[in-house]
């Protein structure tokens, strides 16, 4: 017991960081409350105590651990962020992240805001047209340019869906920028603190793996699907490639915004209806455009990130002694 | 604001007492009864409950310890060791620091809700727009209406749909975000309010009576959680203020949104509106200062006030809930709080 105890008070010369000191700092409370436990258990001679001051010296000796690789995966975990099959040409893994995600929201803004947007207000106006004339108070409305209409839902569709697509990887983003900042810096070491105490271990265990998770696995998600895409663009310009992918090639193209015919309201017995099918033929060719970053940049990659998030916070959570049940995470998103 | 540390307490502690001595009393009695009708499973009970309310005694010692330490270490300090910019007061306590977070993003969402209600409600009006052209039209005057009224109807604003499908998916989320952050922001309030500190007299004395040693241990592992873990959690993200809710201003920091914060810059509906519009068709949407490329922006307000929150509150929630569980297993019980979980 001595010898242990012994060998925990000389971890303190391993903290070379504020925050460790205060993290060491916590373990030696815990291990003199360790010992009054275990003293107080020898001497009345209560067996359950006793029992319990031996299971703490197990966890402190599992903190110490911790604490130690902490330092030591300190490099590794910034090896794995730095390294460069996983940084897409960025300093970090994290960085990548953000720059795929800045991408993404910037492809998604620019469709938005100008080409769904414009788009959805020429063909409003088209479709708004009604064409009037009464003399003294009878007479006749024709909506000629009615076949218009039919466009503006889908379009409306593609507005929500693009504002859900722009919420979603701009709340990922905010959440990597975030543990860019305070993972390791704040959540990490208030973990062990907490960890080190019976009390406050559930607590602590959880923040420890919330912090290595949302360091690690939500920019990995994001990394993932970006690589998926460089390797898609490669199958597709590959000399080798099967004449199929040709037209899959459509997907990366980017949209190029969607040209609208005009409708003449006043003039029924024309071609109007023509005008309203090559919209909506135009429409649809540009429409396919917008999925790739849609559904797989914008939609996949952070659902990937947050299972990744999830499913790492609930194996780490019991690794670090207070497994719980974080689908309610998932759900959020 | 309330300041927790300032409150007084003190009778929790007394009732705490008065809960150990009758839990004492009754533990004493079962003991001598016990002994007197020499039955040794009475007598095992009361010497096994004489443990826990021992560990009882100690964990209402742990949380005024702890409750102490939290009203005397400051915000400032803690930003320092963790070399953070802290943007509240430096002389926050750890439960002002976890209400000043609180506060703050309620206020950074409702400020994310202002500003996407704001361009709702801009291109909605827009949408609604109508316009009549007279047919042979010189300028402004149509002669087709000189003897009827010939010509066009028109929406010159009416293709919206497509922001308005994207501002009303954000609408509804930071809607939920702001509701969100006054529900934990009240659960922070009422724990303030010391109501759950009144759990542990009633869980000391219950965890000695036989069937409901589960109920006193949920009842002291929610007030020592609730106590120490919540606003521990809250607090440390108040730490980083600054990055999630753009503390103290609370606006939306990667562009310039402030103006449409002022919800009284709203267009007259009379005909006055409508008679400018004769000469300036953009009078409208100029005078509501609406622009595309803002619409994301808006809509990424939205998400950052969803991270700040909702989703970190709700982790805060998580964690307690975790150190509820936790605690009750310390304390002898093993309890099922799944379906609690699937609440938040």
């Amino acid at each position: 017991m001595r010898k242990i105890a012994l060998a925990l008070l000389l971890l303190v010369p391993f903290s070379f960081a504020a925050w460790s000191t205060y993290a060491i700092g916590a373990m030696m409370i815990a291990t003199a409350l360790l010992g009054v436990l275990y003293a107080v258990g020898t001497g009345f001679d209560l067996r359950e105590m006793q029992i319990l001051a031996k299971d703490e010296l197990y966890q402190l000796i599992v903190l110490a651990l911790l604490i130690l690789l902490l330092f030591g995966t300190d490099n590794l975990l910034n090896s794995i962020s730095q390294n460069s099959a996983f940084t897409l040409g960025q300093p970090t893994l994290q960085d990548a992240a953000v720059a795929s995600l800045n991408e993404t929201i910037q492809s998604l803004s620019v469709f938005l805001a100008e080409d769904i947007a414009s788009a959805d207000k020429n063909i409003m106006y088209e479709s708004s047209k009604i064409s009037s004339c009464y003399i003294v108070g009878g007479g006749y409305s024709v909506t000629s340019c009615g076949g218009f209409s039919m466009l503006s839902t889908p379009l409306s569709m593609a507005g929500s869906l693009i504002g859900y697509a722009i919420a979603e990887a701009a709340a990922v983003k905010k959440l990597i920028l975030v543990s860019q900042q305070i993972s390791f810096v704040l959540i990490l070491p208030l973990g062990i603190i907490l960890r080190a105490f019976r009390f406050t271990r559930g607590a602590g265990g959880f923040l420890m793996a919330f912090a290595i998770c949302l360091y690690l696995l939500v920019p990995a998600g994001i990394v993932f699907v970006e690589l998926l895409e460089e390797e898609f663009e490669y199958q597709l310009t590959a000399p080798d490639a099967a004449p199929h992918m040709a037209e899959s090639a459509i997907y990366l193209e980017g949209a190029g915004g969607i040209s609208i015919s005009g409708c003449n309201a006043g003039n029924p017995w024309g071609d109007v209806g023509g005008d309203a099918v090559d919209t909506y033929g135009n429409m649809r060719g540009e429409l396919k455009k917008y999925l790739y970053v849609m559904l797989i940049k914008a939609t996949l990659g952070p659902v990937l990130a947050i299972m990744l998030f999830i499913g790492g916070l609930r194996a780490l959570t019991g690794l670090f002694g207070a497994p719980i049940d974080v689908s309610a995470l998932g759900r959020f998103f | 604001m309330v300041d927790f540390c300032t409150l007084d307490y003190s009778v929790v502690y007394a009732l705490s007492a008065y809960a150990a001595v009758l839990a004492a009393i009754v533990i004493g009695g079962s003991f001598m009864v016990g002994q007197a009708i020499s039955n040794p499973k009475v007598t095992v009970w009361a010497k096994t409950e004489v443990v826990q309310l021992v560990a009882s005694f100690i964990s209402l010692l742990l949380l005024s310890v702890i409750m102490n330490t939290f009203c005397i270490i400051n915000m400032g300090d803690i930003a320092a060791i963790f070399d953070l910019p802290y943007g509240g007061s430096p002389t926050n306590t750890i439960y002002a620091g976890a209400e000043h977070y609180m506060v703050g993003a309620a206020t950074f969402a409702h400020n994310a809700l202002t500003t996407v209600r704001y361009h709702l409600s801009g291109y909605t009006v827009l949408a609604y727009v109508g316009k009549f052209l007279c047919d042979m039209a010189t300028g402004i005057i149509g002669w087709g209406c000189y003897f009827g009224y010939s010509g066009e109807n028109l929406s010159p604003f009416g293709g919206y749909g497509a922001i308005n499908g994207a501002l009303t998916v954000v609408f509804n989320s930071t809607l939920m975000s702001y509701m969100m952050a006054l529900n934990y922001l009240f659960i922070l309030r009422y724990v303030y309010y010391g109501f759950v500190l009144f759990l542990l007299p009633i869980g000391i004395f219950t965890r000695s009576l036989p069937y409901l040693r589960t109920f006193g241990s949920v009842l002291m592992a929610t007030a020592l959680s609730f106590m120490v873990i919540y606003p521990l959690m809250l607090a440390s993200f108040d730490l980083i203020g600054n990055i999630l809710i753009n503390a103290p201003d609370y606006t939306y920091a990667d562009a310039n949104l402030d103006k449409y914060l002022d919800e009284s810059v709203y267009p007259d509906t009379s005909s006055g509106s409508s008679f400018a519009m004769m000469f300036d068709e953009d009078y409208l949407r100029d005078k509501y200062d609406l622009s595309n490329s803002n619409v994301p922006h808006v809509v990424m307000f939205g998400a950052h006030a969803f991270v700040a929150a909702f989703f970190l509150p709700s982790l805060a929630l998580l964690a307690t809930i975790a150190s509820i569980a936790y605690l009750a297993r310390i304390y002898g019980e093993e309890i099922d709080l799944s379906r609690i979980m699937q609440m938040v």
